[in-house]
């Protein structure tokens, strides 16, 4: 086809297509429209064949072109013209506030984007004329970065400056290392509450906390999955009281309950079965022992020096000790069985040979 | 390795059913030597046997030639002339034991008069030769009922030889005698090789039942409490090569093929500090020379299984797995 091609937009004027030797397209006089499709074109003025504007009124013609062409009147009456839609007339560096102010229902006349929405099985995608899907789901249209700012710009003189300290996140986080959420909730009816916004949540960072190890393993057995260990974070969400305030106070006697009671040592922690035992540790294992016996006894045969053999058994029991204990909390695969290998090796006084 | 040494070390098992039917058809007993197998004997020949046993754990996934490197670590201990103590296949006794009784010496323990007779002729056969040079003598007497008694000084051959007569006592004269060559081990007269196929079922429920339906654990039964005594290290002049296998486990305790998880808690204890040795797929030079074995004992006999291309596609069909390349090259 010839470069661009028209579209017919009017049932009424005619308009011929001639074929690729003539470029030329004939118009009618009495309205026609030429259209180009490519985007570029779609916002800038359509060219019209009377010279008509934007302000100024119609022409209604009575009894004059009309009554002129009576034999080639169509039938069912002069249909009036009808305007482009809005988005056609709009220029590229128009104020998109001014055009949508609020929250509206989407408008396929003024909104100057080509959207496809639906699923058809044959076929393309609806486009936007008369599209229920589109009209349905809410539009953030009324909310563009330049709206955003001029909004922040209202609100500025009701702000006081940020604290100059605060460059970083990091200073950020150190200065106020607990974080408390909470959300809040607008309804348009006829009460405006929400019993979700009484929600509260606390997240800190166990590091920032002063625990040691038993306060610490403690606090992580009290606290169960309400712990991140991905990125160290205590999560608390407190929800049982009405108020937002009340579960904010709650969650805060909760943060400090929980870290005293964690460095409260009970009496009964002292009947700390291996069961309960967190993690394996070697020292004072029946490992240990059976390692030791068997040293000792290895030890009896060589005639090494006393000192020596000291020196040389607890780098090996320590060396073992660590295989061990990295089977049992890490699990097994086939490095750690290498570590132990490698430790049981040299235990036992057998070097292990690299065959090909 | 020839027949006779075939018999004489595995008549009463220790090698798979589908190898021995395997070896039947190819008329003579050959085994690969791989790396693991090699990898434990540089480890036994480096071994100080004043020392404590040193325990060698064989692992890996199904089917990668555990038990016949096990067999092979035995035909070695043979030729080295060290007295084998073997336990071919250790579930055979938790999950199908061929008869059950409870024990006469020791109460609420369970006796398995016919498997233990038959671990005490496969004994027999393996070190018969060893039990005659060597001489050995009972250091104690034994009183097995009120006309039946092992005098001091009697051979240990004696005792076997009652205990398969006998069978009800068989299972004591299992443990007499693993206890006696312990004793002996120990003094430095020989070395004792102890080989248990699939030990970790020692460590497991088992599925031997009483008459009241009660499963027995593994501890109760003597057999297994005799054997458990010899997998420590509490004694020298003695090598221990086990291996642990997802199918020596109950059903429910087969998610990993590693040996902590097999053994358990209480096996990995007792056997601390022991090797590990893993045996893997073949690797690319072994399944070669497998496939070149196969062709030349004339098992794959189309033209296309002979080729590059062919020998390519055995090797990606069974991923390596000396178990499956077997089965395939088997119904193909």
């Amino acid at each position: 086809m010839s470069a661009f091609t028209c579209v017919l937009r009017y049932p009424i004027c005619k308009v011929f297509l001639l074929p690729k030797r003539t470029e030329k397209i004939l118009k009618y006089e009495i309205f026609t429209n030429v259209m180009r499709i490519s985007l570029s074109k779609h916002l800038s003025q359509t060219t019209l064949s009377s010279s008509l504007e934007d302000e100024e009124f119609r022409k209604l013609d009575l009894l004059t072109k009309g009554r002129q062409n009576r034999k080639g009147r169509q039938r069912g009456g002069v249909k009036t013209e009808i305007l482009p839609p809005r988005y056609k007339r709009m220029p590229f560096d128009q104020d998109w506030n001014s055009v949508w102010p609020t929250a509206q229902s989407f408008k396929p006349s003024t909104v100057p984007l080509p959207l496809l929405q639906g699923f058809v099985k044959t076929g393309a995608p609806p486009d936007k004329y008369a599209n229920t899907e589109l009209m349905k789901i809410p539009n953030f249209l009324h909310l563009t970065p330049p709206t955003i700012e001029k909004h922040c710009a209202a609100l500025k003189k009701f702000c006081t400056p940020w604290p100059k300290q605060l460059k970083t996140d990091e200073i950020c986080d150190k200065e106020f290392p607990v974080e408390i959420i909470t959300n809040d909730y607008c309804h348009a009816g006829p009460s405006i509450r929400d019993s979700r916004a009484r929600i509260v949540t606390l997240k800190v960072k166990l590091s920032v906390l002063p625990l040691d190890y038993h306060a610490k393993d403690k606090l992580l057995r009290l606290v169960a999955d309400r712990y991140d260990p991905t990125n160290d974070v205590l999560s608390i969400t407190v929800d049982r009281c009405p108020l937002r305030k009340q579960n904010y106070d709650y969650a805060c006697y909760l943060l400090t309950a929980l870290f005293y009671e964690s460095w409260k040592v009970e009496p009964w922690e002292s009947e700390k079965t291996e069961a309960d035992m967190e993690k394996y540790f070697w020292n004072g294992s029946r490992s240990q022992k059976a390692i030791v016996s068997t040293f000792r006894w290895m030890q009896g045969t060589v005639p090494y020096e006393v000192s020596e053999t000291d020196i040389l058994a607890q780098k090996v029991a320590e060396h073992y000790g660590e295989a061990v204990s990295s089977i049992y909390n890490n699990g097994e695969s086939s490095e750690t069985l290498q570590h132990y290998k490698d430790a049981a090796c040299q235990l036992l006084n057998i070097t292990q040979e690299k065959m090909s | 390795m020839t027949p006779s040494v075939h018999k004489t070390l595995f008549q009463l098992g220790g090698i798979s059913k589908s190898f021995e039917i395997q070896c039947k058809t190819f008329q003579e007993v050959c085994l690969m030597v791989r790396k693991p197998a090699l990898e434990v004997m540089e480890y036994l020949k480096q071994a100080n046997y004043d020392h404590p046993t040193i325990r060698y754990i064989l692992y890996g996934r199904k089917g990668t030639g555990k038990t016949l490197t096990l067999a092979h670590l035995l035909h070695y201990g043979f030729n080295k002339k060290w007295m084998l103590l073997h336990v071919p296949w250790a579930p055979n006794w938790t999950r199908r034991p061929r008869e059950i009784a409870p024990s006469i010496s020791r109460e609420g323990r369970i006796d398995m008069p016919v498997d233990a007779a038959v671990w005490l002729q496969q004994f027999k056969s393996q070190n018969e030769q060893l039990l005659k040079d060597l001489d050995l003598r009972a250091q104690k007497s034994y009183t097995w009922s009120k006309r039946e008694v092992t005098q001091e000084g009697e051979p240990l051959l004696s005792i076997a030889d009652h205990g398969i007569n006998r069978m009800k006592h068989a299972s004591d004269c299992v443990a007499v005698i693993l206890k006696e060559l312990r004793e002996y081990s120990q003094k430095g007269m020989f070395t004792t090789f102890v080989a248990v196929d699939g030990v970790n079922c020692f460590f497991r429920p088992t599925d031997v039942k009483r008459e009241n339906k009660v499963i027995v654990p593994a501890d109760e039964i003597t057999l297994i409490r005799a054997f458990k005594k010899l997998l420590k290290n509490d004694w020298n002049h003695g090598a221990v090569v086990v291996t642990v296998d997802e199918i020596a486990s109950p059903v429910g305790y087969r998610d990993s093929h590693m040996p902590k998880y097999l053994l358990g808690q209480e096996g990995f204890e007792l056997f601390e500090p022991f090797i590990p040795i893993c045996v893997e797929n073949y690797s690319r030079k072994e399944i070669e020379s497998c496939l070149d074995y196969f062709i030349d004992r004339l098992w794959i006999q189309t033209e296309e299984g002979r080729t590059p291309e062919g020998k390519e596609e055995l090797i990606f069909i069974s991923g390596s797995n000396p178990y499956r390349l077997m089965e395939i090259c088997k119904s193909r």
